[in-house]
C-alpha cells in the first residue's frame, strides 16, 4: 500500500493511493499514473514488488528516462520520501505501511558490475533543455553565462608548399583535408619524373598537424631526403621530394 | 587496397529489443554503425530507417564522375566528394527520419545516432552524429576519430570539465546531435589516408559503457584481425553485465596482390 503524490514544478497535481501492484506510469491514457506531457514516453516506467517487502520502479526504455532522487535509474527499489522524477514531473513516493513492515534503506548498490560503470540510457533533450541543462552546470563551476557564451580559444593550422623545382613555382594552400600528389591530371600538385605514382602521395590535414604519406609508385616520396613509406608529420620549412619535383613545406598556427 | 569487413551484435542483458543497425557493402568499403533509440520499437524504426536511407543515397550518387552540386545542402571543398556524399546521406536520413516521425504517436522523438566509413583512393571518409564511435588502431595505438556529440564533450570544449570528470558525468549520456529529432543536424566530418594493416573499429555506445579504449585497443591486439575478436568483445561486454545493445563492425586493409 503506498501513495503517490504527483508535482509539477512544487504543484500538487493529483494523489494516488494503490493496494497493489503492478502500477504503470506514462503519457497514455492505459497507464494508473497518466502524465499528459510530451516529455513522457507513452509508457514510462512501473512500480512492482519484489520479495521480501521492497517497492521497485523500473524504467520502461524510456526516452528521457526515469530518476530516484536525481539519479538515472533502470530498476532501483524505492523507499518512503524517495521523489520518482518523470520527465518534468515528480512523484513523491509515500509508503503506507506500518513502520515495522517496511524494508530498511540502505545505501543501494549501483546497477551492473560492482564498482563498474552505472547502469545508463542515452537521453535526447531538445536544444533549450540542453543549453539551460549547460548553463546549469557551468553556474554550479562559478562559470557566468557570459563566460560560456565565449567561443573555447583554439588554434587553427594553416599549411602550404611551394614549389621551387620541376613544375610551375607556385604556393599551394593546404586547406583540404587530403591534397593529393601525383601525376594524375586530378592531383592537386602535379608532379614529373619516373616511376612517380599517379597518386604519389597525400597530404592529410589532421587536428594535431600535417601528415604526408606514400600512396603508390615505385618511386616513394622523400622528405629532407628520407624516403617515406608510410607517412611522417610534416614541420615548418620541410622540403618535400616528389620524382623531379621539389617543394617546401610552409606551417603557420593562428589562435582563434 | 583491399578492405575486409566483420559485423557483430547483440541485443545484451539488460534490453528486449535490439535497436542497433549494421550496413557493410558488398565490396566493404561503405560501413555504417547506427543506434537508435525511443521506446516501444521506434528505436529500431528511427536506426532501420536512417540506414537504408544513407546506404541507398551514397550508392547511387558515388559511381557518378560528374560533381552535380545540386545534390548538395552545402558542398564543402575541404572535403573529398565521397565525405561530402556521405555527409548529404545524413542530411537526407535526418529528414526521412523527421517525416517519420510525425506519422505516428509512437514514433514521436525517435532518433538515430551514426558512424559512418567509406574508404577509397587511399583515403577514409568519416562522419558521425551523436556517440557511436570510430576508432583507428594502427601501429599498436588506438585513436578516436568521431566526435561524440554529448553535453560532456562540449563542456570539455567550452573548458568547463576535464577528460576525466567527462567520464563520470552524467552529461555524457545527454546526446547533443542526433538524427531524426531536429530539422537540423551537426555532423561531424573527418578524412585520413590509410595504410595496409590499419583496423577500423566501429562501434555503438553498449560497448564504451563497460570498456575503455586501452582495453579495447588490448583485445583487439590479441589475435590476427577477424570474426573472433569481435566474439571476445561481445563475450567481455556480456560478463560486464551489457547495460545496452552493442553493435561492432572491424575492418581491416590489406596491399593488393600485384603479382599476376
Amino acid at each position: 500500500m503506498f501513495k503517490l503524490i504527483l508535482k509539477f514544478q512544487d504543484t500538487v497535481i493529483e494523489e494516488y493511493e494503490f493496494h497493489s501492484t503492478p502500477v504503470t506510469i506514462g503519457r497514455r491514457d492505459d497507464n494508473n499514473v497518466v502524465i499528459d506531457n510530451m516529455a513522457v514516453s507513452g509508457h514510462h516506467a512501473v512500480i512492482e514488488q519484489e520479495d521480501p517487502n521492497f517497492y521497485v520502479l523500473v524504467d520502461l526504455e524510456s526516452l528521457n528516462g526515469t530518476f530516484v532522487n536525481e539519479t538515472k535509474i533502470a530498476r532501483q527499489r524505492i523507499f518512503d520520501g524517495d521523489a520518482l522524477i518523470v520527465g518534468k514531473h515528480t512523484l513523491s513516493f509515500i509508503d503506507l505501511r506500518p513502520v515495522e513492515e517496511r524494508p530498511i534503506k540502505q545505501d543501494s548498490v549501483p546497477e551492473g558490475v560492482a564498482g563498474g560503470p552505472q547502469f545508463r540510457d542515452t537521453v535526447i533533450l531538445d536544444t533549450k533543455a540542453q543549453q539551460e541543462l549547460l548553463a546549469k552546470h557551468a553556474g554550479e563551476r562559478g562559470i557566468s553565462p557570459e563566460q560560456l557564451a565565449e567561443k573555447p580559444k583554439k588554434v587553427d593550422l594553416y599549411g602550404s608548399v611551394t614549389i621551387i623545382s620541376g613544375g610551375t613555382p607556385e604556393i599551394i594552400d593546404l586547406t583540404k583535408r587530403l591534397t593529393t600528389i601525383g601525376k594524375s591530371s586530378d592531383s592537386d600538385i602535379r608532379c614529373s619524373g619516373l616511376l612517380v605514382g599517379k597518386t604519389a602521395a597525400l597530404i592529410n590535414k589532421r587536428p594535431n598537424g600535417y601528415f604526408l604519406a606514400y600512396a603508390e609508385g615505385l618511386k616513394k616520396p622523400e622528405v629532407n631526403g628520407e624516403s617515406v613509406t608510410t607517412q611522417v608529420q610534416l614541420h615548418d620549412g620541410d622540403e618535400i621530394t616528389v620524382g623531379s619535383t621539389r617543394m617546401t613545406f610552409n606551417l603557420r598556427e593562428e589562435i582563434s | 587496397m583491399i578492405v575486409e569487413t566483420w559485423g557483430k551484435t547483440d541485443v545484451g542483458k539488460h534490453r528486449l529489443t535490439n535497436e542497433d543497425c549494421l550496413y557493410v557493402d558488398s565490396e566493404g568499403r561503405l560501413i555504417l554503425v547506427l543506434d537508435g533509440m525511443g521506446g516501444h520499437r521506434a528505436g529500431e524504426v528511427a536506426s532501420r530507417l536512417a540506414m537504408e536511407t544513407i546506404s541507398e543515397f551514397y550508392g547511387r550518387h558515388v559511381k557518378s564522375t560528374d560533381v552535380d552540386l545540386d545534390l548538395f545542402d552545402n558542398y564543402d571543398d575541404s572535403f573529398t566528394f565521397h565525405a561530402n556524399l556521405l555527409r548529404q546521406a545524413a542530411y537526407k536520413a535526418n529528414r526521412t527520419v523527421v517525416e517519420k516521425s510525425q506519422e505516428r504517436e509512437e514514433f514521436v522523438g525517435m532518433g538515430s545516432t551514426l558512424t559512418g566509413v567509406a574508404i577509397h583512393d587511399f583515403t577514409a571518409s568519416m562522419i558521425n552524429v551523436g556517440d557511436s564511435r570510430m576508432y583507428l588502431i594502427r601501429d599498436g595505438t588506438i585513436e578516436q576519430i568521431s566526435k561524440d556529440h554529448t553535453l560532456a564533450e562540449d563542456q570539455i570544449e567550452r573548458g568547463i570539465m576535464s577528460r576525466e570528470e567527462a567520464r563520470e558525468s552524467q552529461l555524457r549520456h545527454i546526446l547533443s546531435s542526433v538524427i531524426g529529432v531536429d530539422s537540423r543536424v551537426r555532423v561531424h566530418m573527418d578524412e585520413l589516408t590509410v595504410f595496409p594493416g590499419d583496423i577500423f573499429l566501429l562501434c555503438t555506445d553498449g560497448l564504451n559503457a563497460v570498456m575503455e579504449d586501452h582495453e579495447i585497443l588490448e583485445e583487439v591486439m590479441r589475435s590476427k584481425p577477424g570474426p573472433d575478436v569481435l566474439e571476445r568483445l561481445i563475450q567481455i561486454v556480456n560478463d560486464r553485465g551489457s547495460p545496452d545493445n552493442t553493435t561492432l563492425a572491424l575492418s581491416v586493409l590489406f596491399e593488393e596482390n600485384e603479382e599476376e
